[in-house]
């Protein structure tokens, strides 16, 4: 594994009027990490995602992605270089059946999005790759069914389809198990350890289960800032870690 | 200075005023029904067509344009409450671009009632005895009915002021505008203030329509004309912005009033080229919300 | 066409959901364009003449329907492109009369596609009210060229000299003093293949699900990495070459070209057919040129304001579908229509 950094956050901060949502933050993710980010309802995640996968622009620090500074790349751009982004609130094509939300991620993939000669029905090797995505995260029943039919825990896992189906390199997934039961979660988490493989991961969650059972390192946000960063054992133990999430005094 | 030049400004001065107070009375109820309820009204010139030619009909037929002043706005408010009673009422949950639509087919069906009622004709009013002369101002020949203008849209603005600043209702309005669930949670019926808000806009255009009489007359084209202008206004001044379309109606015064000096040939350009220019520099309005990234 | 192995039941479910009656569809394509194709032989001369119109107003309506139905935006100056074909092929007849029609045509109509590539850099950056707007302005603004620009485009006494006695079909072909069966055809034959070609590129190549993807959710199909503004773009160019073919046969079958061929209310009106046709469907908007120009000539032996009329069935249209989608046709024939949306 290379040791250069995969993705790295040099003194990232944004504000949005009212006062700063990200505050002075340096993050680096080595190829092939699994890296889970928790902190309090507020402490900024979810923007740190949006300036990682380029919906914002950062009002201070750098952003480099594979040495490249990526800071004034659109989002599409990034997803070229091999970021993945799933979504916190459902993101998907709702009108749509399962199998062509992923066709749609998949024909990007391969370069074949915006063809206007290209006829969809010739692609017969999409349609494969569609059903095997689908197979994968056990959709494969419900390959033909709109989206906006479909169960909440069933969109849950098209949204996080449509990220790996593109192959990233570098995979984010934003509370992948908000709105799951118990039974789902296990699910989710069973499903994610065999399919992550190989790339580096950026879990962002609440469900300590989750993060407990896919994450090599953990770092911590509160009030924009990195409290602490560590192992999972490590971040476990740390007081300060508890007294944000507990209210523990110590 | 020289005495030429003085009289220049006053008139250009005039003009530019003059202007200002048309846009604004046009434009205000345009962008501030966008901003509370979000959609368009295409057919907003349409109602200010329909009071000129109302207007012109009651003066035509009492002799009096001041009950032409009096009435047809209210003729014309009636109308709106009607449409928004029929029409809009039906589609408050289908989302803005049925709204648009509506409002689209509302504006080509007025269109077309009122060639059918008045004809194709181009059709002048006189202006009322007493402010139909002329007055000179810092040497120019300036006429009295502009100046009658600036005063009643002054007077109308004012009173309005007064009514949103100072009364309980007015208040309602204010909040409404910019905490509307607030306003809804502590009982006050939100369709209720629309509604008004709505009539106040239309009421504003309403008035333009019968001042302009004496200025422009009437034709069928009018509310198209009208519209363009009203959408640059509120497009340059920020979709929503009260205090945007006040000033852009202010600078495209500005632009006409003097502009046609120089420049008489191309004075129909000069809106586009506010426009554009506004744009350039704001891409969404001088007071439009301010998009984050 | 055979599908290998295990794929074909994926295929054809795929598609099914939105391929429902394809067959069917196709059917009702051939014949809806076979009977235009052949109206000269079973259609009065003053008929004719309105269908001419009407086919030539569909096409443009069909032209702001793939802004509207595939990219969800409704282009409140669409007239703009129409007009300046218009106006651009009556300058370039007169000024090159030995030149084949045809590739007058396409010059002109390729003109405006490119003007639609340089509005729509600026237009569909924004979405909802803000286009409206910004293509109504867009709009109003080639009208008051149009209007005041007396030297070349007369203004509003328009431009009418500029037919050539003689049309160049091609190098050797003339058609001297062409009747208005023959110019109905001249019309026909770029109709079918536009439209056809810009039918098959919205809905069945992935340029075209790449424009429903993005106007179903722009956000994700970016973080997919779709770069959506060059998508929008294509989209609007693509109806603005649709629209300048018509306004360029516009030219020719009506023989005269004025301020009313850009004007907001030619904008206004296709939206209107467009909606009495039924947006859902790709030819929905020439249905409702269709039905608009007939009915009008019908409902003016009964009252000089159809238009009036025209109007009210519009609100009521809208009222009935908010979304524009089914029609007319929608209404009144209800299920036996079918389709995705209701």
């Amino acid at each position: 594994m290379d040791d250069a950094p995969l993705l790295a956050l040099h003194s990232i901060s944004k504000s949005f009027g009212a006062g700063p949502v990200l505050n002075d933050l340096s993050l680096s993710i080595k190829r092939g990490e699994r890296r889970g980010l928790i902190g309090p309802n507020g402490a900024g995640k979810t923007t740190l995602i949006n300036i990682i996968t380029g919906k914002y622009r950062p009002d201070a620090g750098r952003i480099q992605y594979g040495g490249q500074d990526i800071a004034l790349l659109p989002p599409h751009r990034r997803n070229h270089l091999g970021i993945g982004r799933s979504f916190q609130i459902l993101s998907l094509f709702g009108e749509a059946t399962v199998g062509e939300n992923i066709r749609g991620a998949l024909l990007r993939k391969h370069g074949l999005g915006t063809m206007p000669y290209r006829r969809l029905h010739r692609l017969n090797h999409i349609f494969a790759e569609s059903e095997q995505v689908a197979a994968l995260v056990g959709l494969l029943p419900v390959l033909t069914k709109r989206v906006d039919t479909l169960p909440y825990g069933l969109q849950r896992r098209l949204d996080i389809a449509l990220v790996l189906a593109q192959e990233p390199e570098l995979l984010i997934l934003d509370e992948p198990a908000a709105g799951l039961s118990a039974a789902e979660t296990r699910d989710l988490i069973d499903l994610l350890q065999t399919i992550i493989s190989e790339r580096a991961l950026i879990l962002v969650e609440h469900d300590m289960d989750v993060v407990y059972a896919l994450a090599d390192r953990i770092t911590v946000l509160d009030y924009g800032r990195v409290l602490t960063e560590g192992t999972p054992a490590e971040v476990n133990a740390d007081p300060a870690v508890r007294r944000i999430y507990l209210g523990e005094a110590h | 200075m020289s005495a030429h030049l003085l009289s220049l400004i006053a008139a250009g001065g005039l003009d530019t005023l003059t202007y200002w107070c048309l846009a604004f009375l046009i434009a205000s109820g345009l962008t501030v029904v966008f901003g509370m309820l979000g959609f368009l009204n295409v057919a907003h010139t349409s109602f200010y067509m329909l009071a000129g030619y109302i207007a012109l009909s009651i003066t035509a037929g009492t002799g009096s344009f001041w009950l032409a002043l009096l009435l047809a706005p209210l003729l014309v408010v009636v109308l709106g409450l009607a449409a928004e009673r029929l029409l809009f009422r039906h589609l408050y949950v289908a989302g803005h671009t049925p709204q648009l639509l509506l409002t689209i087919g509302l504006a080509y069906v007025i269109g077309e009632a009122t060639q059918m009622i008045w004809g194709d004709d181009a059709l002048s009013v006189a202006p009322p005895t007493g402010l139909g002369g002329h007055v000179v101002i810092l040497g120019a020949t300036l006429p009295v009915y502009h100046l009658f203008v600036i005063a009643i849209t002054l007077g109308l603005v004012a009173l309005l002021a007064a009514l949103v600043g100072g009364t309980r209702l007015g208040m309602v309005v204010r909040a409404a505008a910019t905490h509307p669930q607030m306003v809804d949670a502590l009982g006050f019926k939100l369709r209720r203030v629309h509604t008004l808000v709505f009539l106040i806009g239309l009421y504003l255009a309403a008035i333009a329509g019968v001042i302009m009489t004496p200025m422009i007359g009437v034709y069928p084209g009018m509310a198209d004309d009208a519209l363009i202008q009203a959408f640059i206004v509120v497009v340059a001044g920020g979709l929503g912005s009260l205090a945007g379309a006040f000033a852009v109606a202010g600078l495209l015064g500005l632009v006409q009033g003097f502009g046609s000096v120089f420049f008489a040939d191309y004075a129909m350009f000069f809106p586009f080229i506010v426009l554009a220019g506004v744009l350039l520099v704001r891409p969404l309005g001088l007071f439009g919300a301010r998009s984050g990234r | 066409m055979t599908i290998p192995g295990k794929l074909g039941p994926v295929l054809s479910a795929l598609d099914a959901e939105r391929g429902r009656g394809r067959a069917g569809e196709a059917l009702a394509t051939f014949l809806l364009l076979a009977a235009i194709a052949g109206a000269p032989w079973f259609l009065s001369e003053a008929a004719l003449n309105d269908l001419s119109q009407a086919i030539l107003f569909g096409l443009f309506a069909t032209s702001f329907n793939i802004v509207f139905k595939y990219s969800g935006l409704l282009s409140f100056g669409h007239a703009a492109f129409f007009g300046i074909a218009a106006y651009g092929e009556a300058l370039l007849l007169e000024a090159f009369p030995a030149v084949p029609v045809p590739l007058l045509v396409l010059a002109a109509a390729a003109g405006a596609g490119l003007l639609g590539l340089l509005l729509g850099h600026v237009c569909v950056r924004r979405a909802g009210a803000y286009f409206s707007m910004t293509t109504l302005a867009i709009g109003a603004f080639f009208y008051t060229v149009a209007f005041k620009w007396h030297a070349v485009t007369g203004g509003t006494d328009g431009l009418s000299t500029f037919m050539p006695t003689a049309l160049v079909l091609l190098p050797g072909w003339l058609l001297a003093s062409p009747s208005i069966a023959q110019t109905y055809e001249l019309s026909v034959v770029f109709l079918i293949p536009v439209a056809l070609a810009a039918r098959l590129v919205l809905e069945r190549s992935s340029f075209g699900n790449a424009v429903q993807m993005i106007r179903q959710n722009e956000e994700r199909a970016a973080f997919l990495g779709y770069d959506t503004h060059r998508v929008k773009l294509g989209n609007y160019g693509l109806a603005a070459f649709v629209a300048g073919t018509a306004g360029a046969l516009w030219a020719i079958v009506n023989g005269f070209v004025s301020t009313d061929s850009i004007d907001l209310t030619l904008s206004t009106t296709v939206i209107i057919m467009t909606f009495i046709g039924g947006s859902q469907w790709f030819w929905g908007p020439l249905l409702g040129s269709i039905i608009y120009v007939f009915g009008s000539d019908r409902l003016s032996a009964f009252t000089p304001h159809w238009q009036l009329w025209m109007g009210l069935v519009f609100i009521l249209l809208v009222l009935v579908f908010p979304r524009g989608v089914a029609g007319l046709p929608g209404m009144l024939f209800g299920k036996l229509i079918g389709g995705r949306d209701g």
